[in-house]
């Protein structure tokens, strides 16, 4: 575990020349190097981008050009409208109503049950704690459509099918946050709570005064995927709903898919503005990253 | 075996204790019995559609509907038209399925009408149609000789062809007697005259033969005597000529290759549409859609028409047969009483001549063949009215996509994924894709034996 | 570097034991531990475990989906020893998995290294790498099957610059059609777990690294000596829910091949779903379930012990 191997004095060199942005001047080929670097992170960027680009040209093109044969990048012509027709051609209000109330509901209620149970599992000795959370753990290895129908079946005994319930029910109390949050609280430092414990703070305390101030980054991350998970989701809305004002963003883009045709210009519309109140979230939650570098994080 | 059965409700019935309480014990209705429907009580009935913004037919017939019995409320759910099979399993298996629901394609209605005792007996509204030539309700009987779907719209397959590009090129168009091999020596033709009519030689094709199973299977399996009989017994030769034609015109580049309809979601609107095929076997739900969107500019002004499906050059038969699968509705089994009248009588008026002359309207293909309804059907506007349009759309044996049985299901999906997706993407030969389709269904133990 | 690992390896150390000792504080932690746990775990219990114990039934038995299943004894499990896409399902999973975890690990840990640093920018290409996360896949799959496309295709026309013509077939190879699909899947999944890195990243005192570098260590000595071991709870839960996930894929081959050419790109999930509700056969689908169940827990549980392991 010693660092017997390495002289002090090579150490220091070496780390030194390491970290960038240090004080010292920098060499031409440094600057080389950066620029390079952000070159190349500026090509990855825009290949990484370029579906997202397609996106936005097939959503102004005519319909029949979308999947045209052989491809064009361009549109022959651009149909800006489309962005202004898609809220008047469809229940695009109401779809995005729906999805944002939902991704709130269950974003609120996985974060919330999530890491209160996280916090259970990670720092509370109880009989029966591993086992508990080995079946949490295993549920997440059974794929979804294949307890489908039972779980269908339960929810539509209950008359929750076609209801707003059964998609906060369905998404809300699954393992995947427990388990993150769990694995978050296992990185701090158990001595901050045992201090706390000694001073006469109840379990609650500790929970909500110590640890919880310290969940910020992982607590976005929670919040971040559990949205855009909701936000995307196709499948639980498509068994569960079925009223005309209940439809979400998803199901709806799919209403311009009828047997035999599909208005892909449309959907594509649709898609594009369905990504921005994720951005919005994104953007919000990254926050949380930034700050997290301003008190701990990695010296540069 | 008791025990892990016993375990297995004691666990069910944990959580789900109230699934008793919570009314699905419904009244199977056995036998079609009549019931009698009282038109001054105010009744509401739900009804199944999908992508209701695009799809106008659902509303037509429930506005229709509703307009001649004007106590009754028909309330349209909507469903998905990619995934509608999904959300109605899980609906009948929940119990939670609308009265009225459409059975999208044959393949499934076995499940649905022998398996899952969701759907009503409609024996009573088929023995009044049968006998009557203009609707064919035979598709949905079942073995015990019960009807559990009527249909309301009876698609079938015909050659849409562009009259311009024909022209223009000097080829004969199709006159109704054309065999496959007939279609492919126009193709060939056209292939070799396009250019010099001035089409573009690297983008615009003689056909284009969509990517689905059916485009290549239904055909062989409707128009070769003794496959629907071969289809149960695990026998698929049936398919050889007609995947050796398919594959020819592929290499020959009378057709875009399969892998790139494929993975590029190639539309056969768009090609057609837009002149870059001169030739599409599709069903006649097609026209509709071509009617609208020369109608909006998404597809070219041009003339076209329907033809009958070219024929098996292996066997000689004087009438035109092609495959089409019926569009049904069903009844719910939850429901009865007025609520349950109200339901069949809608079914009843759907697949009969008024609810046909609705669609009609909409130049969508009803179930109900009278000459007032083709009357109608070929008066809409922008609609081909040649005869020979005409005679393509009337005058044809239509067969089943697939012969209906306990097998369905399975035997369509293997030939789907191992068979047609096999040969197509060129990634075994015909022989060995059909070897492996037969051991693959015998292995899945649902041949007849 | 002593300091520092010192530093380190102290967090990991668990406080002494009173348990054992008190009785009083064993209840006292059996009921704090329930409080905790009990919001969610009732909504998972009832909502989640219920359904998925019957599915130990259902891949014992026949049924459609409707009424009851019947129990069938071994009738499933002996069909799926002579399914060949069963097994050729089961050998994709697997190859899939292991390509796909490997290097979405490695790229998303570098990546979330990179952008904890105090990069310029680095706010703008945390979110470009988590765009392909909230694209629509249509469009994603859309566009990548345009590049993969063997004749007019960019990637081909690349390659074949460098190779003097000869270029892969792609999605309508059975070789290449699965190395497309773990180009997508990795491009798609690395800016979602360089997220939860980066959040696992941000929970490490700086000041660790601080010590670190005044006792002489380099950058490498510090990233094993320090990241890794106060990264291994996420680490953990980032390998465990790859793992899974990766054994589960099924959205993407969905939408890209369909599965095909042939079945050379179908995986255990879409043979799930296909055998279920296109062929109306639930019974077999939950049995290939079970089977999907416990080769995800064998290496979750692997996993596991390998982490407990390390831990102590």
């Amino acid at each position: 575990m010693t660092a017997a191997s390495i002289t002090p004095a090579a150490g220091v060199k070496s780390s030194s020349a390491d970290i960038p942005f240090n004080k010292k001047p920098v060499s031409p080929a440094k600057i080389v190097g950066t620029v390079i670097g952000y070159a190349a992170m500026l090509a990855v960027s825009a290949f990484t981008l370029l579906p997202f680009v397609w996106m936005l040209l097939a959503s102004v093109k005519p319909n029949n050009e979308v999947f045209m044969v052989p491809f064009k990048w361009l549109p022959s012509v651009w149909h800006f409208e489309n962005y202004i027709n898609i809220w008047t051609k469809s229940d695009m209000l109401l779809w995005v109503g729906n999805t944002v109330f939902f991704a709130i509901c269950v974003t609120f209620l996985q974060v919330f049950t999530g890491s209160f149970a996280a916090y259970g599992f990670s720092r509370i000795k109880f009989a029966g704690r591993n086992t508990l959370f080995l079946i949490y753990i295993a549920t997440m290895a059974v794929p979804w459509q294949s307890y489908m129908i039972p779980q269908f079946k339960m929810l539509s005994s209950w008359g929750l099918v076609d209801t707003r319930w059964s998609i906060i029910l369905l998404q809300a109390f699954g393992a995947f946050g427990v388990f993150m949050m769990k694995q978050f609280y296992d990185t701090i430092p158990e001595e901050l709570a045992e201090a706390a414990r000694l001073d006469g703070l109840s379990e609650f305390g500790i929970y909500a005064r110590i640890v919880l101030p310290l969940s910020g980054p992982s607590i976005a991350a929670l919040g971040i995927i559990t949205f855009t998970n909701t936000w995307n989701d196709y499948m639980g809305p498509l068994i569960y709903l079925r009223a005309t004002n209940l439809q979400t963003i998803q199901l709806g883009l799919k209403t311009f898919i009828s047997q035999f045709n599909a208005d892909y210009a449309m959907i594509m519309t649709g898609s594009v503005l369905s990504i921005l109140p994720i951005l919005v979230v994104f953007l919000l939650g990254q926050k949380q990253f930034i700050e997290g570098i301003a008190t701990s994080g990695m010296k540069g | 075996m008791k025990k892990v059965s016993s375990l297995f409700k004691a666990a069910a019935f944990a959580g789900a204790a109230v699934m008793m309480l919570a009314g699905c014990g419904s009244s199977n209705n056995a036998g079609g019995k009549t019931e009698t429907l009282d038109e001054n009580a105010k009744t509401e009935i739900t009804f199944a559609g999908w992508s209701l913004d695009t799809t106008p037919e659902f509303k037509t017939l429930a506005d229709g509907f509703m307009k001649d019995h004007p106590n009754i409320t028909v309330n349209i759910k909507q469903y998905s038209a990619d995934d509608y099979d999904t959300q109605l399993t899980s609906d009948i298996s929940g119990k939670s399925q609308p009265d009225v629901f459409p059975i999208k394609n044959l393949q499934k209605y076995y499940a649905y009408a022998a398996e899952s005792g969701g759907l009503a007996d409609l024996s009573d509204i088929a023995s009044e149609y049968e006998g009557d030539k203009n609707i064919d309700v035979s598709q949905y009987k079942l073995e015990d000789g019960k009807y559990y779907a009527m249909p309301y719209r009876q698609d079938s397959w015909v050659l849409f062809y562009n009259k311009d590009m024909f022209e223009k090129a000097g080829v004969d168009a199709p006159d109704g007697t054309w065999t496959w091999d007939d279609y492919t020596k126009a193709a060939e033709e056209l292939k070799e005259k396009l250019p010099a009519a001035g089409y573009d030689a690297s983008s615009v094709y003689p056909m284009y033969q969509h990517g689905w199973q059916s485009v290549v299977q239904g055909f062989a399996l409707a128009q070769t005597d003794g496959a629907y009989d071969d289809y149960f017994k695990g026998d698929y030769s049936y398919l050889k000529p007609y995947y050796e034609r398919a594959l020819k015109w592929q290499k020959e580049g009378l057709t875009i290759d399969w892998n790139t309809v494929n993975s590029t979601k190639v539309q056969y609107q768009a090609q057609f549409g837009t002149q870059k095929a001169a030739m599409l076997p599709m069903g006649t739900w097609y026209a509709a859609t071509l009617v609208s969107q020369q109608k909006s500019g998404d597809a070219d002004t041009f003339n076209w028409g329907m033809a009958p499906i070219p024929q098996n050059p292996d066997e000689k038969t004087d009438e035109t047969v092609t495959f089409a699968d019926p569009t049904g509705l069903a009844v719910s089994s939850n429901i009865s009483g007025q609520k349950l009248a109200a339901a069949k009588e809608f079914v009843k008026w759907c697949s009969g001549e008024k609810g046909s002359e609705a669609l009609a309207k909409i130049a969508t293909t009803p179930a109900y063949f009278s000459d007032s309804v083709a009357d109608t059907y070929f008066g809409t506007d922008g609609m081909a009215n040649d005869d020979l349009s005409k005679k393509a759309w009337t005058e044809h044996k239509t067969n089943p996509e697939n012969p209906v049985g306990a097998g369905t299901n399975t035997i369509q999906d293997v030939l789907n994924t191992v068979v047609h997706s096999g040969i197509m993407s060129g990634t075994s030969s015909v022989d060995d894709a059909i070897a492996k389709g037969t051991q693959d269904i015998k292995d899945q133990g649902v041949l007849q034996q | 570097m002593t300091q520092a690992t010192s530093a380190a390896s102290s967090v990991r150390v668990a406080p002494p034991d009173h348990s054992k000792a008190n009785k009083a504080i064993g209840r006292r932690n059996l009921r704090n531990g329930l409080i905790f746990i009990a919001p969610n775990f009732i909504g998972f219990f009832v909502l989640i475990l219920i359904p998925v114990v019957q599915l130990f039934y259902i891949g014992f038995s026949k049924w459609s989906a409707f009424g009851d299943p019947k129990f069938n004894g071994l009738t499933n499990w002996v069909r799926l020893t002579h399914d060949s896409n069963f097994k050729a399902a089961f050998v994709n999973t697997i190859v899939y998995s292991v390509v796909h975890i490997s290097l979405t690990l490695a790229i998303a840990f570098a990546l979330a290294v990179l952008l904890n640093t105090k990069l310029k920018g680095r706010a703008f290409f945390r979110t470009v790498a988590f765009f392909p996360y909230i694209t629509s896949i249509v469009a994603a799959a859309q566009v990548w099957n345009m590049l993969f496309d063997v004749k007019s295709g960019v990637i081909n026309q690349i390659i074949k610059f460098f190779t003097g013509g000869w270029a892969p077939g792609w999605m309508g190879s059975t070789k290449w059609a699965m190395v497309a699909v773990i180009i997508v899947a990795t491009w798609r999944e690395v800016g979602y777990y360089m997220i939860l890195i980066l959040a696992g990243l941000q929970t490490i005192p700086g000041e660790l690294y601080e010590a670190a570098s005044i006792d002489g260590a380099n950058k490498w000595q510090q990233f094993w000596k320090i990241t890794v071991p106060c990264m291994r709870p996420t680490l953990f839960f980032v390998l465990v829910t790859l793992t899974i996930g990766s054994f589960k894929i099924l959205d993407l081959t969905l939408v890209m091949t369909n599965g095909g050419p042939g079945t050379s790109t179908l995986v255990l999930a879409q043979y799930i779903y296909m055998v279920a509700f296109n062929r109306q056969d639930f019974g077999y689908s939950g049995t290939v379930s079970l089977v999907l169940f416990a080769l995800c827990m064998v290496v979750t549980l692997v996993q596991f012990w390998y982490n407990n392991k390390k831990e102590k």
